[in-house]
């Protein structure tokens, strides 16, 4: 009997939360990031400013000098995500095109053939891209 | 001879886009990339509590505006995280126009 372990419940847990979050509409994704950052930064707002400890009051000495850096940080680590995603997208985009080129070659190409050939590769090229709109793609998104 | 060496060559190319195309499907911003991002913009919100933390308006004001800029990095990288799933994902539209292009007409693939 296979058992589950703990670890695959996670990542199983995790890739739900994921494909859900990423199949909401774009007008809802904004709710849902906008609402946490404005949610964290009223958490934020009131822990510091409206309660402030002993703590806080000195660590102000320093925050002001400490903003830029952390700033630039932050700025280097969104650059340098969104440069990965959207070239993963730019070659996921260039891949298609380029499969949909091909096959198309391929058409025009079956036209030199005898009749019979031509029509088997049209039917198996028709096939391939059926299954690819109706299955492949399905299961692409939810690897 | 010359078109059966051209439509291997044609297959060949399309079943390379084919596998890259699925290799790309399995690219997605990690569960690390992710919390780093958030435990930054986190400590950024803290260090403007902070150096605002004598004037009330300004750090509301500073701070809303961080949060506007940091949740629209992130719906950035959110919305085109996963090439293939969601609203702004990549569509098999350019193949579909294959079959439609050789048929004159444009198939149903809701069946």
């Amino acid at each position: 009997m296979n058992k589950v372990s703990p670890r695959d419940e996670d990542a199983a847990r995790n890739k739900h939360l994921s494909d859900w979050l990423h199949n909401l509409p774009v007008g809802w994704l904004v709710v849902v990031f906008f609402g946490c950052a404005y949610l964290s930064a009223g958490v934020i707002y009131v822990v510091i400013v409206e309660f402030p400890t002993s703590l806080w009051v000195r660590a102000r000495a320093f925050s002001g000098s400490m903003l830029s850096p952390m700033g630039t940080l932050f700025a280097l680590f969104v650059v340098f995500t969104a440069a990965q995603v959207w070239t993963d997208n730019d070659q996921g985009t260039a891949a298609v095109d380029r499969e949909a080129s091909a096959l198309r070659d391929v058409m025009i190409l079956a036209t030199a053939f005898p009749e019979e050939s031509r029509g088997q590769l049209e039917t198996l090229v028709h096939n391939h891209i059926e299954e690819v709109s109706t299955k492949e793609w399905p299961m692409m998104a939810h690897r | 001879m010359i078109a059966q060496r051209e439509m291997s060559v044609a297959i060949e190319s399309a079943l390379d886009a084919r596998r890259e195309r699925i290799l790309i499907s399995n690219s997605a911003v990690g569960f690390v990339k992710w919390a780093c991002l958030v435990i930054q913009a986190v400590c950024v919100l803290i260090a403007i509590a902070l150096a605002h933390g004598d004037k009330r308006e300004a750090a509301l004001v500073a701070m809303g505006l961080f949060a506007t800029g940091a949740a629209a990095c992130f719906l950035l990288i959110g919305a085109y995280d996963r090439p293939f799933i969601g609203q702004l994902s990549i569509k098999p539209d350019p193949l579909v126009q294959v079959m439609s292009a050789n048929s004159g007409s444009t198939p149903d693939l809701k069946k």
